[in-house]
């Protein structure tokens, strides 16, 4: 059941799109409300573009990556009208997008065996200290998971949770959290080998 | 099993996690995406583009000029008879040709006609 759309009685003030939750924006962004929809992008593009940029997109693709998944949502306003929640399909829209983005990258590039040490590296990486060598055998491990480790750790990261996850990629919330097990002992195990 | 948060923010360590809201990048991707959302809403639908290209196409079917009949095609060939005729067909090969020794084109039938024009159209054979 969809969430009623926020109304307001004759003479009262139109609530600030900022005090309205993520279904509530669905529905006045599949009216036509651009303040709804900005406020949609406010919330959910820093996760979108940091998820992008985990996946090994430049900031440009990140950004365009998020642009467009932002955009996607938006076009599907028949769906957008009865989301009740956006971040699942938005994130796994943005996925795929990221996904084929950097597929056609390493495609360009020719560079499939060493895209790991042109992943670029991330800010809060470089403040809080994992070293070159460290970041090479993580992403060097990552990069042996299974699509699905991958996924769900991406997702993770990008602030969903298990539930999100589960909904996200049509599977269920314990199989995600045996494939985030998984995925994170084994990125531990080959960052911690040689130190 | 380890579902915890410090092993998502070890992950954002090694991968970077989302990006603060103030951060000129998210900033730029607000914009974009807003921009992008308004000229898409703004763009035109494709329906009165492809109605309007069905309408077109259907009025130059309409209004397309009436192919010749077969025995006109004909009959313009046969009477621009090319010089190589009198040099390269000797009788029996023109004699091949129904009606080709009756010169009344008038009297030919349609067969006939299209299949001297057809002869014609093929050229000199030596």
């Amino acid at each position: 059941m969809p969430p009623s759309a926020p109304t307001r009685p004759w003479g009262t003030v139109a609530p600030s799109p900022t005090a309205l939750d993520d279904a509530q924006l669905c529905q006045l962004s599949a009216r036509g409300d651009q303040d709804a929809f900005a406020e949609l992008c406010r919330r959910h593009a820093g996760a979108l573009v940091g998820m992008a940029r985990s996946m090994g997109l430049s900031d440009a693709d990140a950004s365009d990556v998020a642009q467009e998944a932002l955009c996607h949502v938006l076009e599907k306003r028949h769906l957008l009208a009865t989301v009740t929640r956006l971040r699942g399909w938005l994130y796994r829209v943005a996925l795929n997008l990221a996904r084929t983005r950097a597929r056609t990258e390493q495609r360009r590039s020719r560079l499939l065996t060493d895209r790991a040490h042109d992943v670029p590296v991330p800010q809060e990486a470089e403040a809080q200290g994992p070293s070159p060598d460290e970041l090479a055998r993580f992403r060097a491990a990552e990069s042996q998971l299974s699509p699905r480790q991958r996924d769900v750790v991406t997702l993770r990261c990008a602030g969903l949770s298990f539930a999100e996850v589960a909904r996200a990629l049509g599977t269920t919330e314990n199989a995600c959290k045996v494939h985030f097990h998984n995925a994170v002992k084994r990125l531990k195990e080959a960052v911690e080998k040689n130190t | 099993m380890s579902n915890r948060d410090d092993d998502v923010e070890w992950l954002r360590r090694h991968l970077g996690g989302p990006l603060p809201p103030e951060d000129p990048l998210v900033q730029r991707t607000v914009a974009r995406a807003v921009a992008r959302a308004g000229e898409r809403r703004r763009r035109a639908p494709w329906w009165p583009v492809l109605a309007l290209a069905a309408t077109a196409g259907l009025a130059v079917l309409m209004l397309r000029p009436t192919e010749p009949e077969p025995r006109e095609m004909a009959l313009v060939v046969v009477e621009e008879e090319p010089a190589w005729v009198e040099e390269e067909l000797d009788d029996d090969e023109m004699a091949d040709v129904p009606g080709w020794m009756e010169p009344g084109l008038d009297d030919l039938t349609d067969d006939e006609l299209v299949a001297v024009s057809t002869r014609l159209k093929e050229g000199p054979r030596s």
